[in-house]
């Protein structure tokens, strides 16, 4: 049972009395205990869609519901308990410590002056224990690193207490490993905690490895949504970039670029990690690998190469040696 | 951790603090003055005695004391006020002065006032009509400056390019204020120029009561924002996303901090950098952005520094007292100028 079902949703702006629609016709769904992301092109309508789905912004057609309710009949007050938001948005929020930040997020469920009770203190302290810097949870979030920011906001929406939450380019500005660091934890949360997390994102790699379901934007900006591998497997990710260049690697689970290649060589290696990064190298070059070509490359180790009968101490010299010829 | 490096321990010593300064600061301006008074004079005066000195007697009772509560209120009315305007509009850089509702309070009182001729500086502290008409004209002025604002906030989503245009609409307010005062008499003229030039002594001891009831309650209405203006801190989605209602809340922020700017223009003139510059110092002093916290601190810290700008124009001098906009100024901009530098290593920038 779906906590959260688009219906024929039509999302864009309206300027005026004029509706510039961005995509039509979304019926998609989030489901609880999921990580589901959201990919597709930049400026192809992620950020519009997540801020129409969170109620921030109207829906030009259809609607969204939650728990079977229509958003629009859902009060505000309400809404915050349902449903919480991790934005980009740049905040004043450096002089306030972890602990108040975390705070805000129980400003849904407390009094009219937001004091917290024993029950709100610790519903703080556990969120920011399972986001991971319970150390820093007197520190000043100006003091945090990038990562960590991400992390406070993260804990933040736990916080809030709510079924649903949507989480904007959470990887954006943060370094590999905070990226990785950050999906695994929201794929723990969800999978934990019972919630259902929805995000936007370009790390497709990682993506694929921790989402439980996506939902791909194509270039013709049609929607398909599923579990993560079905629609790998039925080619939407091939459909996601306009460009002819990039191409989606089943193999890989990754986009790659093509590069024509101009020369071929004959490669002999044992290894499957060396014979990957050869390859790797020779791809980059425009070398394709060809068991009909004349030039013949013997892969020992990476400091023994034989490139024709000659010598090459490294890869380096190796693709030297191979251009050379 | 030092519990008095940050939290709750930080906060009641900086409330202490602030506390003890007001208090010296209230002492010494009721010792300081054109006229010498002793100081067991001034004690048996306030604690109800009849001075020998009838003189010394009025000057106590009518003039200081109501000049320290007036300035203690205006101090905080003006702080306030620019804490809530520099946390609605994002915008570490939002005042009063520079969003040009001290300046829409300064055309309204400049209609009254010009319109009036030079009838009003003879006047001045006795006709409660002259007041009255000056306070309706310095909350229309605010008010309506308010409405621009809000009208451009509908339009104008960046805050940056909001507080630009609430400077453009104080320049068009300076202007018809330059317009009106060439076209009046030279004694209206007179008496706006002496009015603009910020005074804490215009407030009698029969207006007073007015005048502090009416801060009072913007103030205590400022306290029940609390919430609201923490979550405002995230910026207006997140806040929205924690159950606030931005458009009513920004509209309740912009009538608050338009009463307590049109009443302390109206009676005191269009005082300067008190507005800007005491938030920062409150922030600094506890180093916190949190609301809880620094409202209070603030209300505090405004009092003290318009006690202090008091008691530097209050030192005898050869010309009387020095303008309170001639002081602001020599406190406030060193401030700014250090937060502007050292905004990297501030927390509440970061």
């Amino acid at each position: 049972m779906p906590v959260l079902t688009t219906h024929n949703l039509t999302i864009g702006y309206r300027h005026g009395g004029n509706a510039e629609a961005l995509m039509s016709g979304i019926d998609v769904s989030l489901r609880r205990g999921r990580l589901t992301a959201l990919l597709g092109s930049n400026g192809i309508g992620k950020s519009t869609l997540l801020r129409t789905i969170s109620g921030i912004q109207p829906a030009l057609e259809g609607e969204v519901r939650i728990d079977g309710r229509s958003i629009d009949t859902v009060r505000r007050s309400e809404m915050s308990k349902l449903l919480s938001i991790v934005f980009t948005d740049r905040t004043m929020a450096g002089g306030l410590t972890v602990r108040e930040l975390v705070s805000l997020g129980r400003q849904p469920h407390t009094g009219f002056l937001g004091r917290l009770d024993a029950h709100d203190k610790e519903v703080v302290e556990h969120a920011v224990a399972d986001v991971g810097v319970l150390h820093k949870i007197d520190s000043y979030v100006a003091e945090l690193s990038d990562g960590e920011r991400q992390k406070v906001m993260i804990a933040k929406a736990l916080a809030q207490e709510t079924p649903i939450i949507v989480l904007d380019e959470p990887t954006a500005f943060l370094d590999v490993a905070s990226r990785i660091e950050t999906l695994r934890l929201l794929s723990t949360l969800a999978r934990n905690s019972g919630k259902a997390i929805l995000l936007s994102t370009h790390d497709v790699a990682p993506t694929l490895l921790l989402a439980d379901e996506l939902w791909i934007i194509g270039k013709e900006r049609k929607m398909q949504c599923g579990c993560t591998e079905d629609l790998v497997l039925a080619g939407a990710l091939q459909d996601m970039f306009a460009s002819e260049r990039v191409h989606f690697s089943m193999d890989k689970g990754d986009y790659e670029v093509e590069v024509p290649s101009v020369s071929t060589v004959r490669l002999d290696c044992a290894d499957p990690l060396l014979r990957r990064w050869i390859v790797n190298a020779l791809r980059r070059n425009a070398i394709a690998v060809d068991v009909a070509a004349g030039l013949c490359v013997e892969a020992n180790s990476a400091h023994s190469i034989k490139v024709g009968g000659e010598e090459a101490p490294s890869v380096e010299k190796m693709i030297e040696l191979i251009l050379d010829k | 951790m030092n519990k008095f490096t940050n939290g709750k321990g930080r906060f009641v010593a900086v409330m202490w603090l602030l506390l003890a300064a007001m208090i010296v600061l209230a002492v010494a301006n009721l010792l300081t003055g054109a006229v010498p008074i002793p100081v067991r004079e001034v004690l048996s005066i306030l604690s109800g005695n009849e001075s020998e000195n009838y003189a010394w007697q009025v000057i106590v009772l009518e003039a200081r004391l109501p000049m320290i509560c007036t300035a203690a209120f205006s101090g905080a009315a003006l702080a306030v006020a620019g804490l809530l305007l520099q946390t609605a509009f994002n915008n570490p850089l939002a005042g009063p002065s520079i969003l040009g509702i001290s300046t829409g309070a300064s055309l309204g009182v400049a209609v009254v006032m010009l319109s009036l001729g030079g009838f009003l500086s003879t006047v001045f502290g006795t006709a409660a009509g002259g007041y009255v008409s000056i306070l309706t004209g310095a909350f229309l002025g605010a008010a309506v400056i308010l409405i621009a604002l809000l009208v451009f906030s509908s339009v104008v989503k960046s805050t940056t390019m909001l507080l630009i245009v609430g400077i453009m609409v104080s320049y068009l307010a300076s202007s018809a204020i330059s317009l009106l005062n060439f076209f009046s008499t030279e004694s209206g003229v007179h008496s706006y120029v002496i009015w603009g030039l910020g005074n804490f002594s215009g407030v009698s001891s029969a207006q007073l009561p007015v005048f502090i009831a009416i801060i009072a309650a913007a103030l205590v209405w400022a306290a029940l924002m609390v919430k609201p203006l923490n979550a405002m801190l995230l910026g207006a989605r997140y806040a929205e996303n924690l159950g606030v209602n931005m458009r009513r809340v920004r509209n309740e922020l912009l009538i608050i901090t338009g009463v307590l700017t049109a009443v302390v223009t109206a009676f005191c003139g269009p005082i300067g950098f008190i507005g800007l510059v005491v938030p920062h110092i409150a922030r600094l002093l506890l180093s916190t952005s949190n609301h809880n916290y620094l409202l209070p601190a603030t209300v505090l810290a405004g009092a003290d520094i318009a006690l202090l700008c008091t008691l530097i124009s209050v030192m005898p001098t050869s010309v009387g007292m020095i303008p309170i906009n001639a002081i602001t100024p020599v406190i406030g901009v060193p401030i700014i100028i250090y937060i502007i530098l050292n905004r990297k290593k501030i927390q509440y920038f970061n």
